[in-house]
This record gives C-alpha cells, sequence and structure tokens, in this order.
C-alpha cells in the first residue's frame, strides 16, 4: 500500500515536471523578450556624451539668463521698469528654449539611428523573434525577469559603440 | 662531405623562410597585412548609410609604402615616425554613389561650410585614448581633398604616444566627433593583442 502510494507520488512529480518543462520550452521557443526603453536610451553612452555635449552650450544661456535676472530685480527694487532689459532677457530666454528643444531632438534622432539596427542585430544573433519595447506608457503592463534583457541589451550596445566593431 | 654542405645549407635556407614568414615581410606583404581586415589595423564603422573606415598606419606599413631605398633615408624617416600613431580616415556614403561633401547639399555655402569644417575644424574632434587613460589631441592634421573625383574624403591624423613609447603597444581607441555627415560620435579600438603582431619591414 504505501509503496504504491509512493509510486503515484513519483508519477504525479513526473507529470508536473514534464508538464513544467513543456511551457518553459515552448514559451523559448517563441522568443520573446522585453526591454525597457527608457532605461536602454538613458544608458547608451552616446546618448549621455552628447547630452554632456549640449550642456555646455546650454550653460552658457543659463548663465546669461542669471545675469539678466539679478539685474532685473536689481532695476525692480528701485521700481525701474527697464523694456530694453526686458526684451533682452525675453530675447536669451527664447534661445535657451529653442537650443534646448533643437538639441534634444538632435540627440534623439542621432542615438536613435544607432540604437535600432544595433537592437535588430542583437534579436538576429540571439534567435528572437520579438522585441518588446516597454516605455512606461502602458504598452508592458507587467513582465518578469524572464523576460527583460534590458541589462543585456545595454552592455552590448555599448560594446558596439566603444569598439567600434 | 657535399652531402653535409647540402644538408647545412637547406637547414639554414629553411630557418631562414621560417622566420620571414611569420614576423617579417616585403613592401608588398607588409602593405596587404596592414590593409587587411582580419589583421585588426583596418575597422570600418557604419551609421546611417555612412561608411567610416579607420586604417592604422604602423611605421612600417609608411616606410613600405614610401618604399625608400637608402639606410640613412629609412633610419631618418623611423626617427621621424617615433612615438607617434597615424592614422587614415576615410569618410564615404557606404554606396559610394557621392562624394561625401556633395552629398544633400541644398547650396554652395553648404558645401563650402563643409569644405571648410573638412579643412579647418575637424581635427580638434578627433581624439585618442592610449592604454584607456591617455587622452590626446592631434599633432598634425591634413585633410586629402580630391575636389569630388572620388566618392571618399580621407583624413590624415597623427597622435603623440606618450613618453618613451616608440610605437603603440596598448589598446588605442580613435574618437571622432563627426559634425557634418552623420552628426554622430564615431569610435574603434585598436587592440594591444594586434599592435603586437605587426610583423617587421625586409628592407628590400
Amino acid at each position: 500500500m504505501k509503496v504504491k502510494y509512493i509510486l503515484v507520488c513519483i508519477a504525479i512529480s513526473a507529470l508536473v515536471s514534464a508538464a513544467t518543462y513543456y511551457i518553459v520550452g515552448q514559451q523559448d521557443q517563441k522568443g520573446i523578450a522585453v526591454i525597457d526603453a527608457v532605461k536602454l536610451f538613458n544608458s547608451y553612452n552616446l546618448k549621455v556624451e552628447l547630452e554632456n555635449e549640449a550642456k555646455v552650450k546650454l550653460s552658457f544661456y543659463g548663465k546669461k539668463i542669471d545675469s539678466l535676472t539679478t539685474l532685473l530685480q536689481a532695476a525692480d527694487s528701485k521700481n525701474i521698469q527697464d523694456e530694453k532689459l526686458i526684451s533682452r532677457y525675453q530675447n536669451v530666454k527664447r534661445a535657451l528654449d529653442r537650443e534646448y528643444e533643437q538639441s534634444n531632438q538632435a540627440i534623439n534622432e542621432t542615438v536613435w539611428i544607432r540604437l535600432n539596427p544595433l537592437i535588430d542585430e542583437f534579436g538576429q544573433k540571439k534567435g528572437l523573434h520579438l522585441i518588446i519595447g516597454a516605455n512606461g506608457m502602458g504598452s508592458v503592463l507587467y513582465q518578469d525577469n524572464v523576460y527583460d534583457i534590458t541589462q543585456e541589451v545595454i552592455e552590448y550596445i555599448n560594446n558596439r559603440y566603444e569598439s567600434g566593431t | 662531405m657535399n652531402q653535409a654542405r647540402r644538408y647545412t645549407y637547406l637547414t639554414l635556407y629553411g630557418l631562414l623562410l621560417m622566420s620571414c614568414s611569420e614576423t617579417s615581410l616585403t613592401s608588398k606583404g607588409m602593405i596587404d597585412y596592414v590593409q587587411s581586415k582580419d589583421n585588426g589595423l583596418a575597422k570600418e564603422v557604419n551609421v546611417d548609410g555612412w561608411a567610416y573606415k579607420i586604417q592604422y598606419k604602423p611605421a612600417e606599413y609608411i616606410l613600405a609604402i614610401e618604399q625608400l631605398q637608402e639606410p640613412d633615408a629609412i633610419n631618418k624617416r623611423t626617427k621621424q615616425l617615433e612615438n607617434a600613431a597615424w592614422f587614415n580616415v576615410e569618410v564615404s556614403r557606404e554606396d559610394k554613389g557621392i562624394a561625401p561633401l556633395r552629398y544633400n547639399i541644398t547650396s554652395i555655402e553648404e558645401y563650402n561650410s563643409r569644405y571648410d569644417y573638412m579643412l579647418n575644424y575637424a581635427a580638434g574632434d578627433f581624439t585618442l585614448i592610449y592604454n584607456h587613460s591617455d587622452t590626446f589631441k592631434p599633432i598634425s592634421y591634413h585633410f586629402e581633398t580630391t575636389y569630388n573625383l572620388s566618392p571618399t574624403e580621407t583624413m590624415i591624423i597623427g597622435f603623440s604616444l606618450p613618453k618613451n613609447i616608440r610605437a603603440a603597444n596598448n589598446d588605442m581607441q580613435v574618437v571622432f566627433r563627426d559634425r557634418v555627415f552623420s552628426g554622430s560620435i564615431i569610435k574603434t579600438i585598436f587592440e594591444e593583442s594586434d599592435l603586437s603582431k605587426i610583423p617587421k619591414l625586409i628592407n628590400q
């Protein structure tokens, strides 16, 4: 009786293992992976370097705005309405906004032009059929670590960027 | 006696062949070796339809191309090339359809601005990082203009190396911040393992 019970237990656990193996295997065969697109973009060395370069130019406008603000405050404390100064301030502020927008757009374009073929290449090398880009906007509501390859892809793209291979 | 002499000659000839086959090359062999993509001294980075070919030019390669014959001239040239790393950087469209300076331009001003950049400013956008730590700016830059007759623009760049380093023997990373063609940053590494395998040039 006891032996029969043990045999049944072994048979059930073997069935459960086989089923699990089959399901996991099926998932692997589907070759689906998820990448946190925002994290990938922000971790790409090219993006970081281009942004640092843009910061130098933007900080130039920032310093100009700071000094104009100080002058405006000084004038304001003496109840002087300096129209020329206000107009200069507005011009520099507009130039800063324009520069910020243009550099952001240029960085986005330059980075994605380099990233897209690298992601394709990674997917092909790994035999993936589908890579989903999670961007925190609701396209992927849940993922567990099994599908998340963000870190692996970050290492891949940065290695390719730095070595130029 | 004759037999013994023949064996000696054969052995010496064999040794000579072995020593030449691995570490020494003729001018033609040296040029082929350095330009081959298999030896890690010629790299290509492709970005958005642009091809950047970066060729490291060890002193032996430059001597092979210049075909100097006189030992004094060879020694003098070798001394000039010491303590520096030389590169050719070629930019072209991947399909080689049009000269880069003329690609997608909308006005002569745009062409002139690109030309001006290549002549006067591109040098400032090159950097060499030696052994992952020392950063160098070019000591020499020359833009080889072809007046749009060729679909490739070539820049010849030289960097000095750290003191007491006669020829590059550590990892070197070339960085080019291209502000005209792809607008991207191009990087490539020449590895110590490839640099240490560069053969010697046989003086002919």
